[in-house]
């Protein structure tokens, strides 16, 4: 130690430097206003929730409407999807026929006599659970069937209200989409 | 950056905090783990977290430990046992808490231990607004899998809280400032005296030779590390004793004290937590205090032990640090009232005997609010005593006279607002009354009040000195 007569090492200015950031942090943050809601506890929950349990109106709207919440809910939602995309290269018309999410493939076929059916192509992915989909305002989850030679398959049939969303939000470009 | 940290950082903090509903013992626990003031080893924390991750994920993938970590429910340690014995491997756990073998030693973590590392995990995950949320799951979700590379997640949580720390709170100038006060007090104490100890002059004579250096601090950030030296001196004995067994590192059981030091010393703000607090609190309905009120309320009450112990630097931090945020202000909105060159002169600086008049007064609405409190506590219980009827009927009486809002409010519905604050009315009446009683006595032979015109004077050149550019300034004070 170099330090002359009567001055302290280092290690005190420094003990005292992070005992002092600590009593002044835990002080403001007791006495900062009320955190932002819904909370993470609660927004965590919502991410997991499985497919078709009860909406939360109030969530849904936080997420919507709030800018911060809204980015909350995606992070999270991010770090458990197997594959995750904001937005699709569109074509000229704006609508989309096939796009990637992460390493799977999304694609529309459209039949004249039936229902358009929704085709995810697995691409090796060995399971997936869940799709949420959202645009705008609208925001669709739904619990994903067993997959049949490395792709699962969805009816896009409209007499079905949630297939019908689902047809309209596949097709827009700017959907975003989770596979879990 | 006002005291060397950002807002950012307490805001995530209390959401923690908020959240998991933590005591106040943890809450400040968990703001010693964020900033590191951790003894013997600041990386503690994030080693046991990381342990605990993969004694409690064998089974599963990282969601489900997610899941533990965000369940508000699991924050007691008796329900963090419960939930937890059910799921992890057996072996992984006993009636203490998780176990885990990691080469040669086995870890363990009790469920008390566990409340805290929780909440330091949550934090982890969902600082800076989440962001980093994600790569923090994917580590976790590493780590599970085989070779269960503990080591690997304990580098990557320490790295990344650092790069949170270099963010948020630098400590390097906060360091630097308390270096300079050792070295400070040291060389003008002379030989003779301790080099720990100090007066309200010398807190004076140090935030000037801050200026003079070319610095800018807050004159009420320097006494923020003042308070903080003098409760650690206060906790530890002298200074000079840590120095030397530190760098010894002879003494027994010395990281533990220290350890105890920085326990005590963060949760050392109890008074004015819970009085800044509850006053933060009062309803705006009955109007019990005004915002005004309250502001001036907690500039005093903030400054603890100094309200008690030094009300010259309390007086001096009130009337012209008031002045320096309004110059720090002007500067950093790059407009706005007053221009620097004139606020500089501090006319406009409440002198110590205002100060003192406006606590007094505050004293006397205190006393009122109290007394109408306690007459209220009383309720329509004990009408049949005719000396309680008419104490009530005078409070009753009083309560006509006060022109604020929400004092013509029904009296059930009155009676219930104050209710609620009547303790908080009376511990802030008491710390009050001991700012004022301290500042009528004299200090160094003189009346703290008559220090006014030479203090001005003093703080107008320092001011000056510092703020020489004018309204030119950038603003980076601290």
């Amino acid at each position: 130690m170099t330090t002359k007569q009567g001055e302290p090492g280092p290690e005190v200015a420094q003990l005292l430097a992070e005992a002092h950031a600590a009593r002044l942090i835990a002080r403001e943050a007791l006495l900062a206003p009320n955190a932002a809601s819904p909370g993470v506890h609660e927004l965590w929950a919502y991410v997991r929730r499985a497919p078709g349990a009860p909406i939360s109106l109030g969530i849904e709207r936080a997420i919507r409407t709030d800018a911060a919440t809204g980015a909350r809910y995606r992070a999270m939602l991010a770090a458990i999807a197997v594959a995750h995309a904001p937005f699709a290269i569109a074509a000229a018309d704006g609508q989309i026929a096939r796009r990637r999410v992460g390493p799977c493939t999304i694609e529309i076929l459209d039949a004249a006599d039936a229902p358009s059916l929704l085709v995810i192509h697995l691409n090796g992915i060995d399971r997936l659970s869940t799709m949420e989909i959202a645009c705008g305002e609208e925001r669709l989850r739904l619990a994903l069937p067993a997959p049949t030679a490395g792709a699962i398959v969805l009816s896009l049939d409209p007499a079905n209200a949630e297939a019908a969303t689902l047809d309209r939000l596949a097709r827009d470009a700017a959907s975003e989409i989770f596979l879990l | 950056m006002a005291n060397g940290y950002d807002e950012r950082c307490a805001a995530d903090l209390a959401n923690v905090v908020e959240g998991r509903q933590l005591s106040r013992e943890n809450a400040c626990w968990l703001a010693r783990a964020v900033i590191g003031a951790i003894r013997p080893n600041r990386d503690k924390p994030f080693w046991d977290i990381a342990h605990a991750v993969v004694a409690i994920g064998a089974k599963g993938r990282a969601q489900a430990v997610l899941d533990i970590v965000l369940d508000p429910r699991l924050v007691a340690p008796e329900a963090i046992a419960r939930h937890l014995s059910s799921i992890v491997p057996p072996g992984r756990c006993d009636e203490h808490g998780l176990l885990l073998q990691a080469g040669d030693t086995l870890w363990k973590g009790s469920w008390t231990g566990l409340t805290r590392l929780l909440a330091l995990a949550e934090f982890i995950l969902t600082m800076e607004d989440l962001a980093a949320f994600r790569e923090v799951s994917g580590w976790l979700d590493e780590a599970l899998a085989p070779p269960h590379d503990v080591d690997l997640l304990v580098t990557r949580l320490v790295r990344r809280i650092n790069l949170y720390r270099q963010a948020h709170v630098p400590l390097a100038p906060i360091e630097k400032r308390f270096r300079a006060i050792l070295v400070f007090l040291s060389e003008s104490r002379g030989r003779d005296v301790r080099g720990d100890t100090f007066d309200d002059d010398d807190i004076l004579a140090f935030w000037r030779a801050e200026i003079a250096a070319g610095e800018r601090p807050q004159f009420r950030t320097v006494v923020d590390h003042f308070i903080t030296f003098e409760k650690a001196t206060q906790i530890l004995g002298s200074l000079r004793s840590i120095a030397e067994a530190m760098s010894l590192e002879a003494i027994e059981d010395w990281a533990e004290r220290l350890e105890a030091m920085l326990g005590d010393l963060t949760t050392s703000d109890d008074a004015a937590v819970t009085l800044a607090e509850s006053l933060a609190a009062m309803p705006e309905s009955p109007k019990i205090l005004t915002g005004a009120e309250r502001d001036d309320l907690i500039d005093v009450i903030s400054l603890d032990p100094f309200h008690r112990t030094r009300p010259l630097t309390v007086l001096r931090t009130v009337s012209f640090g008031r002045v320096q945020s309004g110059i720090a202000n002007r500067l950093r909105r790059r407009g706005g009232g007053a221009p620097v060159s004139e606020r500089v002169r501090c006319a406009d600086a409440k002198s110590y005997a205002d100060v003192v008049a406006r606590a007094e007064a505050l004293k006397t609405h205190l006393g009122r609010m109290i007394r109408i409190a306690a007459t209220l506590r009383l309720g329509d219980k004990s009408f049949d005593d005719p000396a309680v009827a008419k104490l009530l009927a005078a409070a009753q009486a009083d309560i006509g006279r006060i022109r604020r809002a929400g004092f013509d409010d029904p009296i059930e519905k009155l009676a219930a607002a104050f209710a609620k604050v009547d303790e908080a009315l009376i511990s802030v009446s008491d710390e009050i009354e001991n700012f004022t009683s301290a500042a009528a006595k004299p200090v160094k032979g003189r009346l703290p009040a008559d220090r006014f015109p030479e203090d001005r004077a003093f703080f107008s050149a320092a001011f000056t000195d510092a703020y020489r550019h004018g309204d030119a300034d950038d603003d980076e004070a601290g």
